[in-house]
C-alpha cells in the first residue's frame, strides 16, 4: 500500500511538473488586429475607406453637429432649439459660455484626431503593403489630404494643437502644442505632396467620385494661405483650380445643396452620405436643424439679423425657411414650432422635403452630401487674394462670377469697400453652411459683428422672433476667437498641453 | 393566496387538536447526571415542551414525574443537552458529553478544514440554523448583518434582485464580488442557490487565510457548504412560506391642488402669467404612486429528502420560489433541484457528486419609481372614454405634460423577460492513499443558459411617447465554465506537533458566448407573434459590422499550483504559509503568471502553563497574517488587442456603400495582474464556558496596480475608448468586532451578538492624476468624482452658504474689486461659495460634500427561546455614510413642472428670514440654485429592524403518535422598520464603488410579512 501511494505521488507530481503552457494560448475568436492588418490591398482600401468615414462617424453626436458651430457661434444663427435643458453644453456655445468642459468642444477635439490617427495608420502601414505601387500612392496621398483637413479643422478651432503624425501609444510621452505656424507648415506639407499624387476630378472613375482630387487638395491649401494671409501663396492654388477648368457655377443655386445633387458641378469636397436600408451611412445635420414641429430637432436657427442682411437677394428663400413660408405642397404654411424655436426660422440648406427623409433612424441615415469646399467659396477667396495682391480686376471678376449665377448686378467697388463686398458676398453665399464664425475670426470682425449683433438684437430690432435676443452677453473679445482644449485633454496630459487664452 | 392561508391554518388547528386528546397517566422517573468530571450539580431535567422540571442535586440525582410520550431534556452548562423520549423505564442514568462549542467547530478553509480553535486568518462563520429563520430570496441578502467584515447593501426590492456584497469594503474601483465556493466550487454567481440549503457559511477576509485562491481572492472568499446527509434513517423536510409584500414608506408628493399652486407661485415669482388660472377647481388628483403599486405574494416551498449508511448517503430536494414585488408589471420565480450524492467504493475511495438546477424567470417590469413621483397628478390615467375609441390597448392612456411618460401604461406595455438556466455541480474521487495522506480529484462544471425576450408593441400616446412599429429582441448569452482540481493532503501527529500540509493543480476554461437580434414589424401585438420568427419589417440593428445579429466569443483560461503547510506546536503556537502561482490567459505572454504568497501565525495564549489557573477562560487567541491576493475579475478577454472594426461609409457617382475599417479598440500588451496585500492582527476571546465570544480584528490593505478602463490622450485618436490599464492604488484600513453572549435560565435560553465592521478606502493612485467622473444626471452632470486622497465615488459639487434674503446680501457677495459673484441672483436665492477665492464662480468651486462610505455598518441579533417558543429579531445598521437624494433636482425645485414633495409651497422662501435652506420658488432659475450642490447630500445613516421571527415547536408528545419527528409553525416579518434621517424612500442602496448612495429611484425594499410551516418526518 505504501508503495502504491508513493508512485502515485510521483505521477501527480509529473502532472503538476507538465508545462500547460499551451492551455494558456488562446486564439482570437472573431476579429482581426491592427498589427497584422494591411496583408492585401483590399484591406489598404478599406483601411482608406475607414479615414473617409471618420469625416462623419456613424453618430449624429460625434462630429456632424459641430458643423453647425460656425453658424451658432456667429451673427448668423441661434442655438435655436429653446428648451434649456436639451443639449445645454451647445446652448453654451452658442451663447458664448463656453467653458474648457464643453461636450462638444470635446468631442470635436477627439473625433478630429481620429481622422488623424486614420490617416497616420495607412501613411505608416500601407507603403509596405502588397499594394500595387499606384495604389500605394493613391492610398497615402489621400490619407494625407485627410489628414491636412483634419489638422485645418483643428486649428480653426483651437489654434496650434498637437501634431501626431505616426502611430502612437498610450505610455509615449506627451505631445505638447504645437505653434499655429507649424500647424499650417504642416497642413501644406501634406496637402502639396497629396496633391502631385491625387487625380483631377475629371480623371476619377465613377466608382471614386467624391474621393480626394488635386483641385480639393489645392483649393484647401489656397485656404490655408488664407488663413495665413500669405496672400501670394494663395494666389497659386487659387490660379491653379480656377484654371483646372474642372469646376464651374452651371448648377442653380437652388441646387447646390440639392440631395438630388451630389458632388455637382461647384462640388470641391463634400462628405459622401446616402440613405440605406440596412447601414448607418448617412448624416444627422437635416434632422438636427429641421423644425421640431417637422419631426426635426430644431437646432441652428437663422436670425433675423442675417435675414435683414439678405433681404431682397435672391438666396435668401433657400437659405432661411421663415414662419409661415411656402415651402413645398407638404409644407404650404411652414410651421418652426414657435414655442421651441428661438428665432422662428430654420435652415433651407440642409431641408430636405418629405420625399427625400428616411424612413426611419433619420438621424442616421439622412442622405445628402455635406459640402466642405465648393466653387463659390473658392472663387470668393480668390477674389479676396486678388484684392490683398492688388489684382482689383481678377477679384472683381471672381465676385461678379458669384453674383452672376444668382442674377445680382455686378460689383464694382474698388479699394477697402471691395473687401467689403466680397466679405458681404462670402456672408451671403456661403450664409448658414458653417463658414460665418471662421470667416469672422480670420479676418478679425468678430467683436465688432457680435457687438453690433448684440445692439441690435437688444436695441433695433423689431423681430416678433427673435428681438431682446441676449446672445452676446458673456461675448468676451480676445478670448472667443478660439475654443477651449478640452479639460479633459488637459488632465490627461498631467498638464503639459496648455489652455489657451481666457479659458 | 387566501386558500393557502387557510391550508396552513388547517394544519395548525389539527396539531392542537391532537394535543388535546394525548393525556395519559404520570410515573416517576430518577436517574443521576455526572459529567467527565463527576456528578452534575444543577443539571436542569425537564419535560420538552412543558414548564415541568427539576434540578440535579450535589450527587447529580433527579427525581420527576412524567408519563408516556414525554420527551425527556437533560441540560447542563458547557455540555451537550441530550433528549431522551420516556419509555416506561423507572431509572435514567446520564454522563454529558462536553459541548463542541464554537471551538471546536470546523470551519472549511478552501482546499481544506481546520477547527476553528486553530485558526491563523481572518474568517467569518455563521451556521445555517441562524439563517434558517429569514425569508428571503437570495443568499446575499439573508447575509446581512451577520458576519463582522461583511456589508450587503440591497439592490433595492424589485423581484430577484440580488444584493451587492462588500468584504471589508471595496478593495478595488472595478468589480468587488466576491469568490464564492460552494461545495467545493468556485463561482462567481450563486443565484441558483437555495438559502435554506445553507449548513453554513464562512468568510475568508483577509489574504493569509484567502491566498490559497490566488488570482480569484482579492475581493474575499464565501464558502458556502450545502446541507449532507448524516448516517441515518430517511429524513423528510417539508417548508412552506406563504408572504406577503407592501410598500413600507410611500413618498409624499403634492396634489393636483398644491402642484398647480406650486406652478402658478413659480410663474408669478418669475414674471409671469399664472398657468392655472384657477387652482381651486383641481382636488386631489391622481395618486400615481397607488396606481402603480400593489401588495404582492412571496411564495416559497421547500421538500427535502435524506439517507445514510456508511457506503452511501443522498440528500436531495426541490423548491419553488415565487414574488411578485410590490411594483406591478414585475416578478421573479425559481425553481431548483439538487442532489447531493456520495458513495464509499473501498474503505479507501470514496466518490461524490453535488449538482443543481435551477431555472428562473424575472419580469423585468419598467422602474417608475421616479415616473409616479415626478408626473403630474392633474392628469388622469386614461384618456376619456370617447378618445380611446379605435385606440389599441397600449393607446389608451392619457398623455402627460412632462417628458414623464405615463407609468400606468409604460407597465402596461412592458413585455420583457430573463430566463436563466443553470446547471452547477461537481463530481469528485477521494482516496485515503495511506495514513494521512489523501488524495481529491474534483470536476466543477457551472453552465448557464441566459435569455432575455422584449417586445415593444406600437402605440400612441402622443408625438414624444409613441412607437410607429411594434418590434422584439432576442438575446443570449451562454457561459461553460470547468475547472478541474486536483490535490493532496498529508497530516502527522508526531508528539506534540501537528503538520498538515496541502500540494495541488487546477485548470480552468471559461466560455462566454452571446448572440442578439433584433426586428421589427410583427403583423399585430397579440403574444403569439411576439417572436422574431414573426417580423416582416428590415431587420434593424446592423450596428454590429453589418451583421443583423450581434454575436460576441471570449474564452479564457487559467492554470494554478498552489501549496499549503500548517503547523501547530501543542496548540499553542500555530502557523500557516501558502503560496499559489495562477497563470491567466488574459496577459501578454509576459506577463501571464502571478505569484501569491501568505503567512499567517497564532499564538495560544490561553494554552500557555501561566495560564491554567485561569478556569474562567476558555480562549485567548493572538494571530497575525500577511498576504498578497491577485485580481483578474475583467470581462475583456482580449483587453491586450487592437482590434480593427468595420465602418460604412458611401462613395461614389451612385452613392454606393463601401466598407472601410479602423482600429476600434487600444490594446495593451503590458497588461499585468492586480495585486491586493494586506495585514491582520486578530484576537479571539472565549469565557465563561464558552457563554462569552468575541473576536477583533483590525486590518490594513494595499491595492497596486488596480487594472482600471482609463482614458487615454484624446490625440491618440480613439475617441471615448478607453483601455485598460495597470494604474491606480488603493488603500484600506479597518477594523471589525464581534461579540456573542449566550445563556440559559432554567428553560429560558437566550443568545446576543452584535457584529460591527468598518473600511475606509483611499485612493492613493489614478491615471496620470486624473480624477474618474461617474453617475452621469441629467440635470446635475456628473455626480461623483473619484480621485486621489479621498475615497472611491464622492460626492463633488458646489457648497450652499444659505439663502440670500435681501438685496444687501447679494450685494455684500463679491470679490475685493466689488464684482458680484452671483450678479442673477435675487432675493430668496441660494449663496454658494467662492471656494478657491478667484471671484469668479465656476466650476473651480466644487470640492467633495459627501461621501458615501459608512463610517461602520452593524448587525444586532437575538435569539430566545423557552419551551418551544423561539424568537429571533435583527437589526442592522449602518452609520456616517452620505447619501444623494438624485430626485429632488426634479421634485424639490418647484419649477411647475414635474410635481413636487408635499409641502414645498410652505416651505420655500417667501420674505425676507422665511428660511434659510429652502430656495423661492420660481419658473426660471437664473441663479441655478438648483446645480448640484452640497443641497442634495443627506446623511444616510440607518437602523432597520431587518427581521423578527416567532416560531412555536410542537412539543414531541403531540408529533410522536402521528409520526412526525419535527413541526414548527411560525410568523416571520422583514423589513419592519427603519430608523434614518434619510428623506428618500430607503437609504440602504448598493451600487458600484463610483457610483454608490445615490438613491436613483431605486425600488424600494418592501415590508415582508411571512407565515409558514416546517415539518420533519
Amino acid at each position: 500500500m505504501k508503495a502504491k501511494g508513493i508512485y502515485f505521488i510521483i505521477l501527480f507530481t509529473l502532472l503538476l511538473a507538465y508545462s500547460c503552457e499551451d492551455f494558456l494560448d488562446k486564439p482570437i475568436q472573431g476579429f482581426q488586429v491592427s498589427e497584422n492588418y494591411f496583408a492585401t490591398e483590399e484591406e489598404c482600401q478599406r483601411a482608406v475607406f475607414g479615414c473617409y468615414e471618420s469625416l462623419s462617424p456613424d453618430d449624429w453626436w460625434q462630429l456632424d453637429f459641430f458643423w453647425m458651430v460656425g453658424d451658432v457661434c456667429s451673427d448668423e444663427a441661434f442655438k435655436g432649439n429653446s428648451i434649456e435643458g436639451d443639449q445645454r453644453d451647445f446652448g453654451n456655445l452658442a451663447n458664448f459660455n463656453i467653458h474648457s468642459n464643453n461636450e462638444w468642444v470635446e468631442f470635436k477635439w477627439l473625433y478630429t484626431y481620429a481622422t488623424i490617427s486614420r490617416c497616420n495608420l495607412v501613411i505608416d502601414k500601407v507603403p509596405d503593403s502588397p499594394s500595387s505601387e499606384e495604389n500605394i500612392k493613391r492610398f497615402v496621398a489621400e490619407a494625407k489630404f485627410l489628414r491636412a483637413f483634419a489638422y485645418f479643422e483643428l486649428v480653426k478651432n483651437f489654434g496650434g494643437v498637437p501634431i501626431i503624425l505616426n502611430e502612437i501609444s498610450a505610455g509615449d510621452p506627451v505631445v505638447k502644442r504645437s505653434t499655429e505656424e507649424e500647424v499650417f507648415a504642416q497642413i501644406e506639407k501634406d496637402l502639396e505632396e497629396a496633391s502631385r499624387a491625387l487625380p483631377l476630378k475629371s480623371e476619377q472613375a465613377a466608382e471614386e467620385l467624391g474621393r480626394a482630387t488635386k483641385g480639393a487638395a489645392h483649393a484647401f491649401l489656397a485656404k490655408a494661405y488664407v488663413y495665413q494671409e500669405k496672400w501670394s501663396e494663395a494666389q497659386i492654388y487659387s490660379d491653379s483650380v480656377i484654371i483646372s477648368g474642372e469646376y464651374n457655377l452651371n448648377d442653380a443655386f437652388g441646387d447646390v445643396w440639392s440631395v438630388n445633387n451630389p458632388n455637382g458641378n461647384g462640388s470641391i469636397f463634400e462628405i459622401q452620405h446616402s440613405f440605406d436600408d440596412i447601414y448607418y451611412v448617412g448624416t444627422a445635420v437635416p434632422v438636427l436643424s429641421r423644425s421640431r414641429a417637422d419631426g426635426g430637432w430644431g437646432f441652428g436657427t437663422p436670425s433675423s439679423y442675417l435675414e435683414n442682411a439678405m433681404e431682397g437677394d435672391p438666396r435668401l428663400s433657400w437659405t432661411i425657411i421663415k414662419e409661415g413660408d411656402y415651402v413645398d405642397a407638404d409644407h404650404p404654411s411652414y410651421n418652426t414650432q414657435l414655442t421651441e424655436n428661438e428665432s422662428g426660422r430654420i435652415n433651407r440648406k440642409y431641408y430636405l422635403n418629405y420625399t427625400d427623409r428616411p424612413s426611419k433612424d433619420e438621424h442616421l441615415r439622412s442622405g445628402l452630401n455635406h459640402i466642405l469646399f465648393r466653387y463659390a467659396d473658392l472663387l470668393l477667396l480668390h477674389a479676396e487674394i486678388t484684392y490683398h495682391n492688388g489684382r482689383e480686376s481678377e477679384s472683381l471678376l471672381a465676385l461678379n462670377q458669384v453674383r452672376t449665377r444668382v442674377a445680382l448686378s455686378p460689383e464694382n467697388a474698388g479699394g477697402i469697400s471691395l473687401l467689403k463686398a466680397i466679405h458681404k458676398e462670402r456672408q451671403l453665399e456661403l450664409a448658414m453652411e458653417g463658414h460665418r464664425y471662421y470667416d469672422l475670426t480670420r479676418t478679425g470682425r468678430l467683436t465688432e459683428v457680435i457687438q453690433d449683433f448684440f445692439d441690435y438684437n437688444q436695441n433695433r430690432s423689431t423681430d416678433p422672433y427673435d428681438a431682446g435676443h441676449n446672445k452676446g452677453t458673456l461675448f468676451r473679445p480676445g478670448v472667443h476667437e478660439l475654443f477651449p482644449i478640452p479639460a479633459s485633454e488637459i488632465a490627461l496630459s498631467e498638464y503639459q498641453i496648455q489652455q489657451n487664452f481666457g479659458y | 393566496m387566501k386558500r393557502i392561508y387557510y391550508t396552513v391554518l388547517l394544519l395548525i388547528v389539527s396539531f392542537i387538536f391532537f394535543a388535546d386528546i394525548m393525556a395519559q397517566e404520570k410515573q416517576t422517573l430518577t436517574g443521576q447526571v455526572i459529567t467527565e468530571e463527576g456528578p452534575a450539580l444543577g443539571a436542569n431535567v425537564t419535560i420538552r415542551g412543558t414548564a415541568i422540571g427539576t434540578i440535579t442535586d450535589v450527587n447529580g440525582n433527579y427525581s420527576l414525574q412524567v408519563e408516556a410520550g414525554d420527551t425527556i431534556v437533560i441540560s447542563y452548562i458547557g455540555y451537550r443537552s441530550e433528549e431522551v423520549p420516556y419509555t416506561n423505564q423507572e431509572i435514567y442514568n446520564l454522563t454529558l458529553i462536553p459541548d463542541v462549542t464554537e471551538l471546536e467547530q470546523v470551519v472549511v478553509v478552501g482546499y481544506g478544514e481546520v477547527k476553528k480553535k486553530d485558526l491563523t486568518g481572518a474568517i467569518s462563520v455563521i451556521r445555517g440554523d441562524k439563517l434558517e429563520t429569514r425569508e428571503a430570496a437570495s443568499v446575499q441578502e439573508v447575509l446581512q448583518g451577520q458576519l463582522a467584515g461583511v456589508q450587503v447593501m440591497s439592490r433595492g426590492g424589485q423581484p430577484g434582485a440580488e444584493a451587492t456584497i462588500l468584504v471589508r469594503g471595496i478593495s478595488t474601483i472595478n468589480d468587488n464580488n466576491p469568490l464564492y465556493i460552494v461545495d467545493g466550487s468556485p463561482l462567481e454567481d450563486i443565484e441558483f442557490l437555495n438559502p435554506k440549503d445553507i449548513e453554513s457559511v464562512q468568510v475568508l477576509k483577509d489574504a493569509s487565510a484567502s491566498a490559497i485562491y490566488g488570482s480569484k481572492a482579492s475581493n474575499g472568499v464565501i464558502i458556502i457548504e450545502t446541507k449532507r446527509a448524516k448516517t441515518g434513517a430517511v429524513i423528510i423536510n417539508f417548508d412552506a412560506s406563504v408572504g406577503q409584500e407592501s410598500v413600507s414608506r410611500k413618498p409624499e408628493v403634492a396634489d393636483a391642488h398644491e402642484y398647480t399652486r406650486i406652478a402658478n407661485l413659480a410663474a408669478e415669482n418669475s414674471g409671469q402669467a399664472p398657468i392655472y388660472p384657477d387652482p381651486d377647481i383641481f382636488g386631489a388628483g391622481t395618486d400615481w404612486w397607488d396606481e402603480v403599486m400593489q401588495n404582492g405574494l412571496v411564495q416559497n416551498y421547500n421538500l427535502s429528502l435524506s439517507k445514510g449508511t456508511e457506503d452511501f448517503k443522498v440528500t436531495t430536494g426541490v423548491n419553488y420560489f415565487n414574488q411578485e414585488g410590490i411594483l406591478e408589471g414585475g416578478g421573479y420565480e425559481r425553481y431548483n433541484f439538487k442532489l447531493n450524492t456520495e458513495f464509499q467504493l473501498t474503505p479507501k475511495i470514496k466518490i461524490g457528486e453535488n449538482i443543481t438546477i435551477a431555472r428562473s424567470t424575472t419580469t423585468n417590469g419598467p422602474n417608475v419609481v421616479w415616473d409616479a413621483q415626478l408626473i403630474e397628478p392633474i392628469t388622469s390615467v386614461y384618456r376619456p372614454e370617447y378618445e380611446q375609441e379605435g385606440l389599441n390597448e397600449y393607446s389608451i392612456y392619457s398623455p402627460t405634460t412632462t417628458d414623464v411618460g405615463n407609468p400606468v401604461a409604460q407597465i402596461a406595455r412592458n413585455f420583457y423577460t430573463t430566463d436563466y438556466f443553470r446547471v452547477v455541480g461537481n463530481a469528485y474521487l477521494e482516496w485515503d492513499i495511506a495514513a494521512g495522506l489523501k488524495f481529491k480529484s474534483q470536476y466543477n462544471i457551472y453552465l448557464s443558459n441566459w435569455e432575455q425576450n422584449w417586445f415593444g408593441p406600437d402605440y400612441f400616446i402622443e408625438q414624444t411617447d409613441k412607437r410607429d412599429v411594434n418590434s422584439v429582441s432576442r438575446a443570449h448569452n451562454n457561459r461553460i465554465n470547468n475547472i478541474w482540481e486536483n490535490y493532496l493532503t498529508y497530516h502527522k501527529d508526531l508528539g506534540k506537533h501537528s503538520i498538515t500540509a496541502l500540494a495541488g493543480m487546477s485548470m480552468e476554461s471559461r466560455l462566454h458566448k452571446t448572440l442578439y437580434g433584433e426586428g421589427e414589424d410583427t403583423p399585430n401585438n397579440s403574444s403569439s407573434l411576439r417572436f422574431l420568427s414573426a417580423t416582416t419589417g428590415s431587420w434593424q440593428s446592423v450596428t454590429w459590422n453589418g451583421s443583423s445579429v450581434q454575436p460576441s466569443n471570449e474564452e479564457s483560461t487559467l492554470l494554478s499550483y498552489f501549496g499549503r503547510l500548517n503547523y501547530s506546536f501543542s496548540g499553542r503556537y500555530i502557523l500557516a504559509a501558502s503560496l499559489r502561482a495562477d497563470g491567466s490567459s488574459k496577459f501578454p505572454e509576459n506577463n501571464r503568471w502571478g505569484i501569491f504568497p501568505a503567512v499567517s501565525g497564532a499564538w495560544v495564549i490561553s494554552e500557555e502553563s501561566f495560564m491554567e489557573s485561569q478556569d474562567w477562560l476558555n480562549q485567548l487567541k493572538i494571530r497575525a497574517g500577511w498576504g498578497q491576493v491577485g485580481n483578474q475579475f475583467f470581462e475583456d478577454v482580449n483587453a491586450r488587442y487592437s482590434r480593427m472594426g468595420i465602418y460604412y461609409t458611401t462613395m461614389g457617382a451612385n452613392q454606393d456603400v463601401v466598407i472601410g475599417a479602423a482600429p476600434s479598440s487600444i490594446g495593451n500588451s503590458l497588461l499585468k495582474w492586480e495585486t491586493v496585500e494586506d495585514i491582520n492582527l486578530g484576537l479571539d476571546f472565549s469565557a465563561l464556558n464558552n457563554k462569552l465570544v468575541y473576536s477583533l480584528d483590525l486590518y490594513q490593505r494595499k491595492s497596486k496596480d488596480m487594472i482600471l478602463w482609463t482614458s487615454v490622450p484624446g490625440y491618440m485618436g480613439f475617441g471615448y475608448t478607453q483601455q485598460l490599464t495597470n494604474i491606480g492604488e488603493l488603500a484600506a484600513k479597518g477594523y471589525e468586532m464581534m461579540f456573542k453572549y449566550r445563556d440559559a435560565v432554567g428553560e429560558f435560553r437566550y443568545e446576543l451578538g452584535f457584529n460591527l465592521s468598518s473600511a475606509k478606502t483611499r485612493i492613493e493612485k489614478l491615471v496620470h492624476g486624473e480624477s474618474v467622473t461617474d453617475g452621469n444626471h441629467q440635470r446635475l452632470d456628473m455626480l461623483t468624482t473619484t480621485m486621489e486622497g479621498e475615497t472611491a465615488g464622492t460626492f463633488y459639487g458646489y457648497v450652499t452658504d444659505g439663502i440670500f434674503q435681501n438685496l444687501t446680501e447679494i450685494n455684500s457677495h463679491s470679490d475685493e474689486q466689488g464684482n458680484l459673484l452671483q450678479a442673477q441672483a435675487e432675493p430668496g436665492d441660494f449663496r454658494f461659495l467662492d471656494i478657491n477665492n478667484d471671484g469668479i464662480l465656476n466650476d473651480n468651486d466644487k470640492r467633495v460634500i459627501g461621501n458615501p462610505e459608512p463610517d461602520f455598518t452593524y448587525g444586532i441579533n437575538g435569539y430566545m427561546s423557552y419551551k418551544g417558543i423561539d424568537l429571533s429579531l435583527l437589526f442592522t445598521g449602518s452609520y456616517g455614510n452620505d447619501v444623494l437624494n438624485a430626485i429632488k433636482p426634479y421634485s424639490a425645485t418647484g419649477e411647475g413642472y414635474y410635481n413636487s414633495e408635499k409641502g414645498l409651497l410652505e416651505r420655500g422662501w417667501n420674505g425676507e428670514n422665511s428660511t434659510n435652506t429652502q430656495p423661492v420658488i420660481k419658473a426660471v432659475d437664473q441663479n441655478q440654485n438648483f446645480r448640484y450642490s452640497d443641497y442634495y447630500i443627506e446623511d444616510g445613516s440607518y437602523i432597520r429592524l431587518k427581521n423578527v421571527q416567532l416560531a412555536y415547536n410542537f412539543p414531541e408528545r403531540i408529533l410522536a403518535p402521528i409520526k412526525i419527528k419535527k413541526a414548527k409553525i411560525y410568523i416571520s416579518a422583514e423589513n419592519v422598520y427603519t430608523f434614518t434621517p434619510f428623506s428618500g424612500l430607503d437609504p440602504d442602496m448598493g451600487g458600484r464603488p463610483t457610483v454608490r448612495g445615490i438613491d436613483w429611484g431605486h425600488y424600494p425594499l418592501p415590508k415582508r410579512f411571512t407565515i409558514g410551516l416546517k415539518l420533519t418526518l
